[in-house]
């Protein structure tokens, strides 16, 4: 059992004396009797060395791949030792929202990745301050709405949980949610917007790449939005515009996004860092905390005024995935961008080669649907006793497949032949 | 102060990070493709420098404020790849650790507060209460009652007009309870949905406060809602559901002082709000193996699949070692320290020693700050 007590015996008896208390107990005094001290069904503690051992135990009980071609959200990509290092860093890992009043280098830090992940997105400004893509996207749509114009068109391209989320919780906040049907196109079609676009319309929401992977013609979508002066909202995977033209640069009004690729573990999706780059007047209208800097170049941080609408900064991971922008750099990220597509790619020349073709022509980045004569949960089952994870199953003979820069030729040749021989 | 990081720029770098060049770069259609990305590039020496300066400068601008540190044993802090590398998508035959982690936080948190359901999916502030209230509004829709506010106690100023389409009244507490305790009566009316408490023993330690505005939200078939702030000297005294509380914001930050990315904080429910739970939450069937509850009808996320698995081992071992007594003797070592911190203060003070904190180090704050 691991009990922490900074007090010996006596000087706790010195000063309950000191404050008028005959026991500890007495502390409690102002609590009804029948409910004070009630019995938990918790046992009592472990050690350190039983506890560690029931943790890795029930971690063992989970599979880990290490040959892995599960994306639809969640990507695992090399974190680089430097990253680790900083993640883990004995000052930076305890650090919360709270610590930014107090120390003037943490506001520089934070701000200064503010202003590259705005630079990477070709936006004006950012903020990071959200628990995930989602939440970033409800609280944009929240300072958009207005009580004429209370409609988010939604791709159906969009990733069904984050659809998902949309249609629960912003019809709380008065914003209707009208989905635009793809009809079985891969790409998000600029006509199909446009004649969904009323004057009820406020903002118009597209993923780069969409959900199939493909990627979206986002310059023809800005160009229909302009036209209605409606906002374009695009959902980044931010991982693809080391390569891929930046949403900023195709007309994007915001950017949303999860941050999960840049330096965090895939951790059963927990693991997540939400933003919001727009201009800076936009920004300051959607509540989350946010470093701005004022005409004397100090650095203030800003929080809502409305204390239930609190997004702070969770700075641990806005430390992490800036690390992972620096230390990777310009050419880093290129380099990674185009190495997932390229995986991307060879896999799918490998399963079309073992005959599995790929159900769409469209570009796609790194994500794409095969088509197989065999059902989808074999190839699955196949490959998981081989060890390797395949892609998400999105229908009975459809599975969404994901390459990212960890895989290695030899493995997607390997998952190639698997498929090849259950599909025959 | 650290300099700002875009001193450390260099141009001209070529990071080589990207091994395997046995495949054919793919070329894609310029179309799509940017002429140069916009990240900067920095040198991975210097960075080092910075990142390792950064750290110190940190850790000297926080010791420097007049603030109490918080523990949190280095062991509880450790990840694991069983969990650091598993895939939300993945099937329920491969994620029976996480299953089983998550669930046994549940029932964890289910003891500690005395309520019926928890939720992992939460965080801290907007993501809780926005949870809560819809909970709260479906509970009432199905029940065919509409409301149409939130009633919000705390003891610091607030601007809050309106949370989610509902007006919000706030109410702050001073220094005479008797009249902060009229004040919260005449809010509460049959068209509150919420009662949002932030310290849930304002007024001191005495639960007649808190049981008197359940009370009366309870007539007005309103649910209450309870932050974690200053509850750590309460953990395991005394069960929230005992002082009438429906809906329990377990900040594991500021109960336990366990680190975690975004602000860990489940919600754990009253019976009536069991079924509103976003989903999946684990359950644990006849045969022993853990699964994520999705109820397909009725079921909604707020957040991916558990919220962090990460933050979940780490309560997960905190609460191991600590166990029922531990537990009791944390709590009641920050009761001690907060209660030596007020008699020696003669003005109120915001901040809250823990309980890893000596007498001494209360005195020697009490002297600094006088």
């Amino acid at each position: 059992m691991s009990k922490y007590n900074p007090h010996t015996q006596t000087r706790i008896k010195e000063v309950l004396k000191t404050l008028g208390y005959k026991s500890v107990a007495d502390m409690y005094k102002g609590i009804s009797e029948n409910i004070l001290y009630p019995e938990l069904q918790t046992s009592n503690g472990v050690t350190e060395i039983v506890c560690e051992n029931k943790i890795n135990n029930l971690s063992n009980k989970n599979r880990v791949y290490d040959n892995c071609y599960m994306g639809a959200g969640v990507y695992n990509h090399y974190i680089p030792q430097s990253v680790i290092d900083v993640y883990n860093d004995k000052v930076i890992s305890s650090l919360t929202h709270s610590d930014l009043v107090k120390s003037n280098s943490l506001m520089q830090a934070v701000f200064d990745v503010q202003k590259s992940l705005a630079s990477f997105m070709k936006m004006p400004a950012t903020k990071v301050s959200y628990q995930d893509k989602n939440f970033a996207l409800i609280c944009s749509c929240i300072a958009l709405v207005s009580s004429e114009r209370n409609k988010l068109l939604v791709s159906s391209l969009v990733k069904p949980q984050t659809k998902g989320v949309l249609k629960v919780i912003l019809p709380l906040f008065g914003i209707e949610v009208e989905e635009v049907d793809s009809l079985g196109l891969p790409n998000t079609n600029a006509d199909f917007i446009e004649k969904s676009i009323n004057e009820k319309v406020f903002a118009v929401y597209v993923e780069q790449p969409n959900y199939f992977g493909t990627i979206e013609e986002l310059e023809e979508i800005a160009n229909i939005t302009k036209l209605h002066d409606i906002k374009f909202i695009v959902g980044a995977y931010p991982t693809a515009f080391g390569a891929l033209k930046a949403p900023g640069e195709c007309g994007a009004d915001l950017v949303v996004g999860d941050l999960q690729p840049f330096g965090l573990n895939i951790a059963f999706g927990g693991d997540s860092l939400g933003f919001v780059c727009a201009d800076e007047k936009t920004l300051l209208a959607i509540n989350g905390s946010y470093i701005s800097i004022t005409e004397n170049n100090e650095l203030v941080l800003q929080n809502n005024d409305n204390a239930l609408y609190n997004n702070q900064i969770p700075v641990r991971a806005v430390i992490t995935c800036g690390a992972y922008l620096n230390y990777l750099g310009k050419d880093g990220l290129k380099q990674v961008a185009l190495k997932c597509a390229t995986n991307a790619h060879y896999l799918n020349f490998a399963l079309a080669k073992a005959g599995i073709g790929v159900k769409y022509k469209n570009e796609f980045f790194n994500e794409f649907i095969t088509l197989s004569k065999c059902t989808a949960e074999n190839i699955l089952n196949a490959l998981s006793q081989q060890g390797i994870l395949g892609g998400y199953k999105i229908g009975t003979h459809e599975i969404l497949w994901c390459a990212t820069e960890l895989n290695a030729r030899e493995q997607m040749d390997k998952c190639a032949a698997i498929c090849g021989e259950v599909n025959k | 102060m650290i300099k700002s990081i875009f001193e450390f720029q260099k141009t001209g770098l070529n990071t080589a990070i990207i091994g395997d060049n046995s495949i054919p770069e793919y070329q894609f259609d310029a179309k799509y493709l940017c002429e140069e990305n916009g990240a900067f590039e920095f040198d991975e020496h210097r960075l080092n420098l910075y990142y390792s300066a950064l750290s110190n400068e940190i850790a000297k601008e926080i010791d420097n404020e007049e603030n109490f540190k918080s523990f949190c044993p280095k062991f509880v802090q450790k990840e694991y790849r069983g969990f650091n590398k598993l895939h939300p998508s993945q099937k329920k035959r491969d994620i029976q650790g996480a299953g089983e982690i998550v669930y046994r936080v549940q029932e964890y948190i289910k003891d500690i507060t005395g309520l019926y359901a928890v939720t992992t999916q939460t965080n801290a502030n907007f993501s809780a209460k926005l949870t809560a209230l819809k909970m709260a509004l479906d509970y009432f829709k199905e029940q065919g009652k509409e409301k149409q506010n939130i009633v919000y106690i705390t003891s610091l100023a607030a601007k809050n007009e309106n949370f989610v389409g509902l007006s919000v009244k706030t109410v702050t507490i001073g220094k005479d309870i008797k009249t902060s305790l009229e004040a919260i009566e005449s809010a509460i009316d049959e068209s509150t949905a919420l009662v949002i408490i932030s310290d849930l023993f304002f007024g001191g330690v005495t639960s007649e406060n808190i049981t008197k505005v359940s009370e009366i939200a309870h007539k007005n078939n309103a649910f209450v809602y309870c932050e974690s702030d200053n509850f750590a000297r309460f953990l395991s005294v005394v069960l929230p559901s005992d002082l009438g509380v429906d809906i329990f914001e377990f900040n594991a930050e500021k109960l336990l002082n366990i680190p975690s990315l975004n602000g860990f904080a489940p919600l754990a429910v009253c019976e009536k709000l069991e079924n509103y739970l976003p989903q999946p939450y684990a359950v644990k069937d006849k045969s022993g193996s853990y699964s994520l509850l999705i109820n397909e009808k009725d079921s909604w996320q707020i957040s991916t699949l558990v919220g962090s698995i990460n933050a979940c081992v780490r309560l997960y071992a905190y609460l191991s070692v600590l166990g029922s007594d531990g537990l009791r003797n944390y709590a009641e070592t920050n009761a001690l320290n907060c209660e030596y911190l007020k008699s020696l203060s003669k003005q109120k003070i915001n901040l809250v020693p823990s309980e890893c904190d000596d007498f001494s180090d209360i005195e020697k704050f009490i002297k600094r700050n006088k």
